[in-house]
């Protein structure tokens, strides 16, 4: 995506403040969310990263904690695109994957093993019996 | 125009479930059908399951709205003047492509809501005259699921064992035979095992949003191929704009424009409507004529009206216990049909099924959808992500709506879709009993999964873009005055036209429709190649 050095780092500054460091995760800009991960965000959301250089236009030398709290209540919109960029461009992110545990929706076939027959589970709801009512007759 | 060709036994409109059961009905008895289809075959090379940016991807290609994804196939709906959006998908296998796949018949009382509950109206059928066609397309579709759920008489189980209930699903079934209330392992169009030529599911939680796996009985992959092989003549890229009718009130055949904008049409000796809930009165009322000037089979006046859409509502409930949810069945676990049925003593009438559902991805747990007002960001966001991210399990509530003359589908007076022909315009409003019931619901659902030790509970806001189940909006019936078609889907107006979509639904029932829409589809098509020696048709 082309982006100045500048409108990266209003990125960046924005991105910090919905993706703080903590709990042993790094933050947004240091996971490389206006980076590396914005361009493949941009690659797979077009539609979306057409909107952000006028949301960083908006943003340019102000506070982004004022800007995003701006962008939640009066332009929902704009803060959705950043809302679905910046955790998107995150977990791209592979040492964030890793410390989340997360490897993606990967495959992960069926156990043929019945799990609702075990403890009796559905024994309970049998016992009970029927609970629809039956079709009137006339 | 192109020249007219020899017109087929059947012409369908539309190639979704509707479509694909009918036509094979159809093929199966050895006649000859043609089907026009808007969209083309799903681009699986689109389906992002097995890639890290699935998540983020799955809101541009598959988007169930058809005015955000906005592909060459789809038509532009106003849904201003309305509380839901409607979502559908334009393409071989039509809705099947995008559905949950939750595979729910009807139960017995949802055919005769006049006469045990006081409103809407009874359906001319019962549960019971559609249990062999539940049977076959259970079949044909690959379902998952359990046979003796005490929700519905006793009867054949589907072909294929249900998936696991998972720790999720062992958490709440427990919860809710602690707490006296139904559950059973879920029915699903998905294949848990290979199954014809479905693969086996590998609980990805991604079936909404391109089954990579070709798991899903989406009617691209358990129908049409086969069909096409057969002879069934599919003719994609064919937006129907026009039913023609000749002197004796018949339909000869319907005109459509291809994709490089030129008109074509195409005859047929009888014509069937699958076009959903939308797209089916849209064409009726685009067929007006000096004959038909409120528009085709619309003497009385229902063509376009009663539109319902099924609320939809979830709870989230958060567990310390690692869930694995993020993956699993979207689909569903386990469905509960406890307060399924009218209690007068809740203040409204009719009621709603509900599924448990994996919540997906990390990404997923920053949405608004379902986590509301509850946002992540800032200084809680790694803590709140760990609480949810596979520790969270979903309640997905459809409420049954009742049908009101006033909910309906018009004609748009201005918006046009890409070939200039008029657009449909939704006019809907939420009614209170609607309300009450989903209110209700919801209270009932956070109580489940607080039983089955969620710390904490998030009702999902209501959402604008949950109109999956677009029915009632050409009413079956057995009086012209009162109803389009007949109990067999023939329109009381037009001896040679029928609609077998959810359109023709009296009610709505609270449950995920394709089940039932594919067996009346079935039943219908079933009944005219019983009587095609008897059908009228144009000379």
């Amino acid at each position: 995506m082309i982006l100045t050095e500048a409108q990266r780092l209003t990125l960046a500054r924005l991105a910090n403040v919905l993706i703080p460091a903590g709990n042993g995760f790094p933050s947004a800009s240091e996971a490389g969310v206006a980076e590396a991960f914005l361009d493949r965000v941009a690659a797979a959301r077009p539609d979306l990263a057409k909107v952000l250089p006028a949301i960083l236009e908006l943003a340019e030398n102000r506070d982004p904690a004022e800007v995003i709290d701006e962008l939640q209540t009066e332009d929902p919109e704009a803060f959705g695109v950043l809302a679905e960029l910046v955790p998107g461009a995150y977990f791209l992110n592979p040492e964030v994957r890793r410390a989340l545990r997360y490897h993606g929706q990967t495959a992960q076939p069926i156990d043929p093993h019945p799990d609702y027959e075990e403890d009796g589970l559905l024994q309970s709801v049998i016992q009970r019996g029927p609970i629809y009512r039956a079709t009137p007759t006339d | 125009m192109s020249p007219q060709a020899d017109p087929p036994d059947v012409l369908m409109i539309g190639a979704g479930p509707t479509g694909a059961v009918a036509a094979k009905r159809f093929a199966e008895a050895g006649m000859s059908v043609v089907v026009l289809e808007q969209g083309d075959w799903p681009d699986y090379t689109k389906a992002r399951a097995d890639h890290e940016d699935f998540e983020l991807t799955l809101g541009r290609h598959w988007s169930s709205n058809p005015n955000r994804r906005q592909a060459p196939a789809d038509y532009p709906i106003d849904d201003s003047d309305s509380d839901i959006a409607a979502v559908l998908y334009n393409a071989v296998g039509g809705g099947t492509v995008i559905y949950a796949a939750h595979w729910q018949r009807n139960m017995p009382s949802d055919f005769r809501v006049r006469t045990l509950d006081g409103v809407g109206d009874d359906w001319p059928l019962t549960y019971e005259d559609l249990v062999p066609f539940y049977e076959q397309v259970e079949a044909d579709f690959g379902i998952s699921g359990l046979a003796g759920d005490t929700a519905f008489p006793p009867g054949k189980g589907p072909p294929l064992p249900p998936g696991p209930l998972g720790p999720m699903g062992r958490r709440v079934a427990a919860a809710h035979n602690r707490l006296g209330w139904h559950w059973w392992p879920a029915p699903n169009a998905i294949a848990t095992r290979p199954y014809g030529p479905l693969r086996a599911c590998t609980q990805r939680a991604t079936c909404m949003w391109g089954c990579v796996e070709g798991a899903k009985g989406s009617v691209d992959k358990t129908h049409w191929p086969a069909l096409v092989q057969q002879g069934v003549r599919l003719i994609t890229g064919a937006r129907v704009r026009l039913l023609e009718c000749n002197e004796d009130g018949l339909v000869t055949g319907a005109v459509y424009v291809d994709r490089i904008g030129t008109d074509h049409f195409q005859p047929g000796r009888v014509t069937v409507l699958g076009a959903n809930g939308i797209g089916t009165p849209r064409l009726l009322l685009l067929s007006a004529s000096a004959r038909h000037p409120e528009g085709l089979a619309n003497s009385s006046g229902l063509v376009g009206r009663r539109l319902m859409m099924h609320p939809f509502g979830t709870v989230v409930g958060l567990f310390e216990e690692n869930l694995g949810s993020s993956h699993g069945l979207w689909g569903q676990h386990l469905h509960s049909l406890e307060f399924y049925e009218t209690d007068a003593a809740r203040g409204f009438v009719r009621g709603a099924k509900w599924g448990l559902q994996p919540t997906g991805g990390p990404l997923s747990m920053t949405r608004t959808y379902p986590w509301g007002d509850n946002t992540i960001w800032g200084n809680r966001f790694h803590h709140e992500l760990r609480r949810r991210l596979d520790h969270s399990a979903m309640w997905g509530i459809i409420a049954e709506d009742l049908p009101d003359n006033d909910n309906r589908i018009v004609l748009d007076p201005g918006l046009k879709d890409d070939d200039g022909i008029p657009a449909p315009k939704i006019i809907y409003r939420m009614s209170d009993n609607s309300r009450h019931l989903l209110e209700f619901h919801l209270l009932r659902a956070r109580e489940s999964l607080e039983e089955a030790g969620a710390t904490e509970t998030v009702i999902a806001p209501l959402i604008r873009e949950t109109g999956w189940h677009l029915l009632g909006t050409a009413k079956m019936g057995d009086d012209p005055a009162t109803s389009v078609v007949d109990a067999w889907g023939r329109c009381h107006d037009v001896p040679n036209l029928f609609i077998y979509d959810g359109s023709i639904w009296p009610t709505s029932s609270g449950m995920n429709p394709t089940a039932t829409i594919a067996a009346m589809a079935l039943r219908c098509a079933d009944h005219l190649v019983r009587q095609r020696r008897l059908q009228p048709t144009p000379p």
